[in-house]
């Protein structure tokens, strides 16, 4: 299943925006993350931790799962294909892996959130931030992002295969 | 340069390369399995919760909680 050219570049450029929009989500929960570790003042701990369940369920979390599904789709409709190439198939791994460690972190970020509410001062002070899970979660997007940008090269053997049947079938009807 | 010509120069050139995994594919895996190792290993050492939950049984909640909407007042200016 191949997409015309404007429906690729549609595509192209829904996932560019959801991958860069993820990273730069990412980095500004880690901001958050880091400034709740950081302050030492009730209200700016209280700040950071609503902020972070705020920013993560309406951004960071929705911009992951588009990236992953235009992904998907960039991938099953042009000829780079799902796994024919080691890039391809390692950059879907990788965002598997990061959304899912994500999803299952929030309900841990909303709980916090919900005690930021609650606690007294003293006790806000001391909850301490959230960065070892975004500071990882960024370096696993900017990886892919590389991934994304220098295509290195390597065929799986799946890939090799079908560009092998594709180059005999082309060379059948050179002949012909 | 299409994506297209780009994605079959690649091919072209793979389909000639040997039926090995290649050199980046291989550091990439070593890398990743030792930062596996090393996280699996922190865990073990360091033990129990490790997210923002880790601070929530030693929290106690005194005092009433933040209202949703609480209306600004900027010193003498309403």
């Amino acid at each position: 299943m191949v997409m015309s050219a404007s429906v690729r570049r549609a595509a192209l450029a829904l996932h560019v925006i959801s991958s860069v929009g993820w990273i730069g989500a990412a980095a500004a929960y880690l901001v958050l993350g880091i400034t709740a570790a950081e302050s030492e003042h009730p209200l700016t701990v209280r700040a950071a931790w609503i902020g972070m369940d705020l920013l993560g369920w309406q951004a960071v979390v929705p911009l992951g799962c588009l990236a992953l599904v235009t992904g998907l789709i960039m991938s099953v409709g042009t000829p780079w294909g799902l796994v024919r190439h080691y890039w391809v198939l390692i950059a879907l791994v990788l965002t598997v892996i990061a959304l899912a460690v994500l999803i299952f972190h929030m309900p841990a970020v909303t709980a916090g959130a919900d005690l930021a509410r609650t606690l007294d001062d003293r006790a806000v002070a001391e909850l301490g931030g959230d960065v070892l899970h975004p500071a990882l979660g960024l370096l696993v997007l900017i990886v892919i992002a590389v991934l994304n940008i220098i295509k290195p090269r390597g065929m799986t053997r799946y890939g090799r295969r079908r560009a092998q049947e594709r180059a005999a079938r082309s060379a059948v009807r050179a002949s012909r | 340069m299409s994506e297209r010509g780009t994605e079959e120069r690649h091919g072209a050139g793979d389909r000639a390369q040997p039926t090995r995994l290649p050199r980046w594919v291989k550091v990439f895996l070593i890398v990743a399995v030792a930062l596996v190792l090393l996280a699996v290993g922190v865990a073990l050492v360091v033990g129990g919760e490790h997210g923002p939950g880790r601070h929530q049984a030693q929290s106690t909640t005194i005092g009433a909680p933040l209202p949703t909407h609480q209306p600004y007042t900027l010193g003498g200016l309403h």
